[in-house]
């Protein structure tokens, strides 16, 4: 016989202690090692994904949907020897059968045969031809066709000028491609899965010709962005500088073109007004820039005479000209009747973000008649409007704002026929920049004298002035981002590791508690090793190398059980956990490196609760092992109880009163307050276990003596109500937080705003919806409320995106209108609590906007914190800063950051229109409204739902990771009811001699039965009632700030569930393990 | 008469009848009230067996039981419980105490059932009593763990006695302790016999107790057969 020999005796000798041990530390490995799989598979999946999506693409040449040439690339083929294509990405929608099926929300991109060098390796295919179109597989399916099907497409019309600039019309805003299917996508394609946005979400994709689009758009050779593939050898700055170096005043729409005396450069922009940033690189290279502004005037009246529609010019004809003079040609003068001297009115349309309208008039004095000579007779004053540039007639104007025909007279025709635009007026620059200056410029022409520089230099110098970057367009390396943000996004394995935190703890205290009675069980063999002279640290090395061996084979255990439960997992994400994934293409990977990472943990969490035990049981000295009596504890160590107790307690105290008074959402608090109070109530109840009543009048009652019971051995009874009180803690405070719709979502403080419905289109609404003439215009038959936003593209934040998303899509919201809607949970101090919304509207010093956002996006989706500074670039590629400045309560808005629509419009001019709105309809029938908006919007291509269920959904995602958490939690009270089984019938068979003593002295077998359920279900209360006080008082400071509504109902059920199970389970024991007869234990052994 | 047993058999099954073990074979036994008897005999003879039945501990497979006049046949598992707790009293080689309890709960721990609030109260008086009687007053609410064997020994011999129990049994009440603290233990019963007028059916292995029973049988084969008969 050796150490060894013995060893292994031991092993199979206590081989059915040892299953049982070996079960709890398989559990644990199997949580931990399978968390940790589960975290990898995803990783890899939404990486996979990401060269699924790109396909060879590395970077996106991009910004603003600035249309630039498509040809922009060739010299990085040419010179770099890089592959890129360009391609024209829009959103539409598309219908078939007729228009009875419709997809909204669908991405149409334009491409053309160097998208080939982008596809899959091993996928081929040939770019569609006009009239032919690619899509994936899951529009196909939507729109229910087959190759050779037509489908109907509506997209928003792409062009240089901005939506709703003054002036433009708002006629042929959308196009529509009729198109006949050549190719649906399969799996393996680039076309299935094509996607610039970091997310996991299929979209729906529909590619055609490139030149076929540029052509319905009425477009030549245009690309919204070029998609640039593996840089090799090459950096992205060289691959930047190269663009820069072939960026021109083509790609800028900008027009140079002599003046029609030939003195001048002149400088027109394709978007009609000529930004601040063009401006000032014009006056850069020549500060003397002239600026010249043409606006129409609706009329221009004089004593009674009025003449319609007249184009005024500001600028610099006139050195003497004041603020309050005005040069009229002689045509004008006629008209009017009126003479130099004569006081004129003028009246002309200030338009709003929606178009709104509304009329200025402004007073001049006559300085001067002019005749048609010079400037005077220059129709290139008026800037290219298209519907009116090119209108043959007044009466075939389509100018952007109401054009009363009837006021046209024949002499207004014929002024048109021969001079078209010819400014009839003639301002001071300086009072037609004051008057008409807007968010899209303040110039319609610059001129540059031709004797200073040549149309190349000045062309040359424009392009360098003007890079690509003042335009918003960069080189965006949408791989690395895509695999950055795969990297980290939703951290599976933290996300697993932390809802299987408390079934981990229940699996480590189950295993110590299966430790514990196995080491009570051996209580005389290592009472005999003592006494025979082995040291302790000998037993102890010996208990530890028998524990490594169960160890070993517990964690090796777990870790085959952990690709099951990884299996598990992955199916239950496939299905009933759906919601949080949405996407089927994750797949299980099996990272050889992981596993034996979580099995070291496993294995080293298994060998500390081994050695923690072991050294604790052989403290006991050697005499009270042998005899297996209880040892008396001194009164020093009694006193650490209370003492410890209380510190926790306070502790627990002051993170909750922190947490009440926090602005923020710390769920660190959450879970610390919860923890300390359960650690305060669990080491008071250890203390009185531990502690011995012997007052001198004590009477022995039956409640005493199960009270006794209990303490007869506090650890096992310490840890039976641990195991409750995490499992029940775990439970209680998730049931607590799963969120259910109520009636409270009518209300306008509810995340639905008070808003039936929540609709974006794929067309931005360019009109105020709540103007009674757009309604009676769009034939509205049931009236309704509107609040209208714009979203700007950009990632989607909110929990249905797995990736980690850095710069969340904005949506410019109207703060006036938006008072009293929605819930601000949590702020800083530039939040004003009375008016919220108001402070949206106020600059944050340092130039920095104020945002909002859904607290559970800035928290869980951004993994930022309130106060937190995102930064985008602005439309001029300038740095636009948004401080998170208040938290919203679960909201329909949920994945973008929210800022006020000045703002938006002020950074992002080009963007216009709404494409995001809340509905409140005047028909009490969702059903008819939601068939009168698709009716009203049938051409915008509307997203509907009723605001009730887009914020359902999303509670739906919260929901699922509530459940899965619950689900575990449930697994941890599996647990607990499985040690105190264990426990139970372990007390029992300890406890044998006792019963049978009980019984000889006339003791009822159901008095028996009666108080070892009333000890452990004492137990099972306790270990239920320290969790659910904690998981309450945890709650309560959401509770307070309205963040949830607790169901009582539904955490009583669970109460009464988690009890009624412990009920259950501890009666049968009892029964089974008392049905044999216990009078043998009489007789000493 | 207190006790009165009838052609009592008992035979332990095994599965195969050529296995069954024989433990009591009509076995006939009377015990007058206050009186004491040894039961003597080997190992596995069936001296535990015989008085686990009689004290309704175990159930005989055949012949009858009378208790203070009454055939406990009829009895039901409550009322034979109620007569274990108020007319008999155990002792055994173990003391099997509590050790949760102290040395005064474990001796009350017998009066836990009673409903009868009055006959408590006797009984917490009579536990007074007794422990000063037999010296363990001062340890009275120190747990088992920190006595003697024969301190533990003796709180077991009280808390058997603490309902006045017509009828003590023991089994092998010194068979773990030294030789001073066993003749305490057994000095103590037949004080309690003669005071309270107990009567005490003893099963051991010493002839040196036996002999000072009033009675004393040898239990082979299954049957009883007396050895003498003293007169103390």
């Amino acid at each position: 016989m050796n150490l060894f020999r013995l060893l292994l005796r031991s092993v199979r000798y206590h081989r059915h202690s040892h299953f049982a041990l070996m079960a709890g530390i398989a559990i644990s490995s199997m949580v931990i090692t399978g968390a940790l799989i589960i975290g990898d598979s995803v990783k890899a999946s939404l990486e996979s994904l990401v060269k699924q999506r790109l396909g060879n693409t590395a970077y996106s040449f991009e910004g603003n949907d600035r249309l630039f040439r498509a040809s922009l690339g060739d010299s990085l083929e040419k010179r770099l020897k890089i592959h890129y294509t360009p391609v024209m990405l829009l959103n539409g929608f598309a219908s078939s059968q007729g228009g009875n099926i419709k997809v909204n929300g669908v991405q149409i991109t334009g491409i053309d045969g160097r998208f080939d060098n982008f596809l899959n390796s091993g996928a081929s295919g040939s770019p569609p031809t006009d009239n032919t179109a690619i899509i994936s597989s899951n529009l196909a399916a939507r729109l229910q066709i087959v190759v050779g099907d037509e489908i109907l497409l509506r997209l928003e019309k792409a062009g240089p000028i901005p939506k709703n600039a003054p002036f433009v019309s708002d006629q042929d805003n959308v196009v529509s491609l009729r198109v006949a299917v050549s190719h649906i996508a399969a799996d393996y394609e680039l076309f299935e899965h094509f996607n610039l946005k970091n997310t996991q979400l299929p979209p729906y994709n529909i590619f055609v010709n490139l030149s076929y689009l540029n052509g319905e758009m009425e477009l030549q050779n245009r690309a919204n962005r070029l998609l640039v593939a593996e840089k090799g050898r090459r950096s992205p700055a060289e691959v930047e500088r190269e663009l820069a170096n072939s960026w021109d005043t083509d790609d800028l729409g900008l027009q140079i073109t002599p003046s029609h005396d030939s003195l001048w450069w002149e400088v027109r922009s394709d978007r009609v007004f000529l930004d601040s940033i063009t401006v000032l690189a014009a006056k850069s290279i020549y500060p003397e820039v002239t600026e010249i502004l043409t606006y129409m005037a609706n009329s221009i009246k004089f004593h009674g005479n009025e003449t319609p529609y007249s184009f005024v010019t500001a600028g610099s004809f006139d050195d003497d000209l004041t603020e309050n003079e005005i040069l009229i040609n002689r045509w004008l003068a006629d008209d009017l009747n009126a003479q130099p001297g004569d006081t004129l009115d003028l009246f002309y349309y200030s338009i709003g973000p929606l178009r709104e309208l509304s009329e200025q008039q402004r007073s001049f004095v006559i300085k001067d008649i002019v005749d048609f000579i010079g400037d005077f007779n220059n129709p290139d004053l008026m800037p290219s409007l298209p519907g009116l540039s090119d209108a043959g007639s007044c009466r075939e104007w389509e100018a952007g704002v109401p054009v009363d025909l009837g006021k046209i007279r024949d002499k207004d025709e014929a002024y048109w026929k021969t001079y078209r635009g010819t400014p009839k007026a003639f301002i001071n620059y300086e009072t037609g920049k004051s008057l008409w200056q807007n968010r899209y410029g303040n110039a319609t022409i610059l001129r540059i004298p031709a004797d200073r520089l040549s149309i190349n230099e000045l062309k040359s110098e424009l392009q360098k002035k003007l890079p690509p970057e003042s335009q918003g367009i960069r080189l965006v390396p949408v791989r690395d981002g895509g695999l950055a943000a795969a990297r980290s996004g939703v951290d599976f394995s933290q996300l697993f590791l932390g809802l299987s935190f408390f079934l981990i703890i229940a699996a480590i205290i189950l295993t110590a508690l299966l430790y514990t009675l196995h080491l009570e069980k051996r209580k005389s063999e290592v009472g005999t090793l003592k006494a025979l002279g082995f040291s302790q640290s000998n037993i102890l090395k010996m208990a530890l190398a028998e524990g490594m061996i169960i160890g070993i084979l517990g964690v090796l255990t777990g870790a085959i059980l952990a690709i099951y439960y990884n299996k598990l997992v992955f199916y239950a994400l496939n299905t009933m956990w759906f919601d949080i994934v949405r996407t089927p293409a994750l797949h299980e990977k099996i990272n050889p490196g992981t596993m034996v990472l979580g099995m070291s943990i496993s294995l080293m969490l298994s060998l500390i609760i081994l050695w923690y035990n072991t050294s604790k049981f052989l403290r006991k000295n050697s005499i009270s092992l042998q005899k297996g009596i209880q040892q008396v504890r001194s009164q020093s160590k009694k006193r650490i109880y209370p003492i410890a107790a209380v510190a926790f307690i306070a502790i627990a105290t002051g993170s909750f009163v922190y947490s009440w008074g926090a602005n923020d959402l710390n769920p660190g608090l959450f879970f610390a307050t919860a923890i300390l109070l359960m650690a305060g109530i669990l080491t008071l109840f250890t203390g009185w276990l531990r502690q011995i009543p012997a007052s001198k009048n004590y009477i022995l009652s039956m409640a005493g003596l199960v009270a006794k019971s209990t303490r007869r051995n506090p650890a096992r009874s310490t840890r039976i109500v641990l195991l409750f009180a995490v499992g029940s803690f775990i439970v209680i405070a998730i049931g607590l937080n799963k969120k259910d719709l109520g009636e409270e979502l009518n209300s306008p403080m509810s995340g639905t705003g008070g808003a039936d419905f929540y609709m974006e289109t794929s067309v931005p609404v360019l009109h105020d919806l709540n103007n009674p003439d757009v309604q009676v215009q769009r034939a509205f038959d049931i009236p309704m409320d509107f609040l209208q936003f714009r979203a700007l593209d950009g990632d989607d934040a909110s929990c249905l995106n797995l990736n980690r998303v850095v710069a969340p899509g904005i949506l410019g919201v109207p703060s006036e209108t938006m008072k009293g809607r929605f819930t601000f949970i949590t702020s800083t101090e530039e939040l004003d609590l009375a008016d919220p919304w108001g402070s949206l509207g106020k600059i944050l010093p340092g130039n920095v906007i104020p945002a909002v956002m859904d607290q559970t996006v800035i928290q869980w989706g951004l993994g930022r914190k309130i106060g937190d500074t995102l930064v985008y670039r602005d439309e001029s590629g300038a740095e636009l800063r948004l401080k998170l400045i208040g938290g919203l309560a679960n909201s329909v808005f949920q994945g973008k950051v929210l800022i006020d629509q000045h703002f938006l419009q002020k950074h992002f001019p080009t963007s216009g229109g709404s494409n995001v709105f809340l509905v409140n309809s005047h028909d009490p029938s969702a059903e008819i409204s939601k068939e009168e908006l698709l009716r009203i919007f049938r051409t915008e291509g509307p997203e509907l739902t009723l605001a009730a269920d887009r914020l359902a959904l999303f509670n739906q995602v919260e929901n699922t990771y509530l459940s899965i958490f619950m689900i575990l939690g449930g697994l941890a009270l599996i647990l607990g009811t499985i040690g105190l089984g264990i426990s139970l019938a372990r007390t029992i068979l300890d406890r044998r001699k006792e019963i049978a003593i009980l019984r000889a002295t006339g003791f009822e077998k159901k008095h028996i039965i009666s108080m070892f359920i009333t000890e452990h279900m004492a137990l099972l209360a306790m270990g239920t009632l320290t969790g659910t006080l904690a998981a309450f008082i945890a709650i309560w400071p959401s509770l307070h700030k309205g963040i949830i509504q607790a169901s009582l109902p539904t955490a009583l059920t669970i109460i009464g569930l988690i009890l009624l199970n412990g009920i259950v389970w501890t009666t049968f024991i009892t029964r089974m393990s008392l049905g044999k007869s216990v009078i043998s234990e009489l007789r000493e052994e | 008469m207190l006790l009165q047993l009838k052609d009592i058999s008992k035979t332990y099954k095994s599965g195969s009848a050529n296995a069954d073990r024989v433990v009591l074979r009509d076995l006939s036994l009377e015990l007058d009230r206050g009186e004491t008897m040894a039961i003597l005999g080997p190992s596995g003879s069936g001296k535990s067996t015989l008085l686990n039945i009689i004290g309704t501990l175990d159930v005989a497979d055949s012949g009858e039981l009378i208790f203070d006049g009454n055939p406990l046949r009829d009895f039901s598992e409550k009322a034979l419980s109620a007569s274990r707790n108020r007319e008999i009293g155990f002792i055994f080689q173990a003391h099997h105490l509590l050790p949760q309890c102290t040395v005064l709960e474990n001796v009350l721990i017998p009066t836990l059932p009673l409903q009868d609030t009055a006959f408590k109260k006797e009984c917490q008086a009579r536990a007074t009593t007794l422990l000063k009687e037999v010296g363990l007053w001062e340890q009275r609410n120190q747990l088992p763990a920190t006595l003697s064997g024969g301190e533990c020994q003796r709180t077991a011999v009280i808390r058997a006695l603490i309902n006045k129990p017509k009828l003590l049994l023991s089994d092998e009440p010194t068979g773990s302790l030294d030789s001073l603290n066993a003749q305490g233990v057994i000095d103590l019963m037949l004080q309690l016999n003669r005071e309270y007028g107990t009567a005490l059916i003893m099963v051991t292995h010493a002839e040196h107790i036996a002999r000072q029973m009033d009675k004393t049988y040898s239990l082979s084969d299954g049957r009883l057969h007396q050895i003498s008969s003293t007169d103390r």
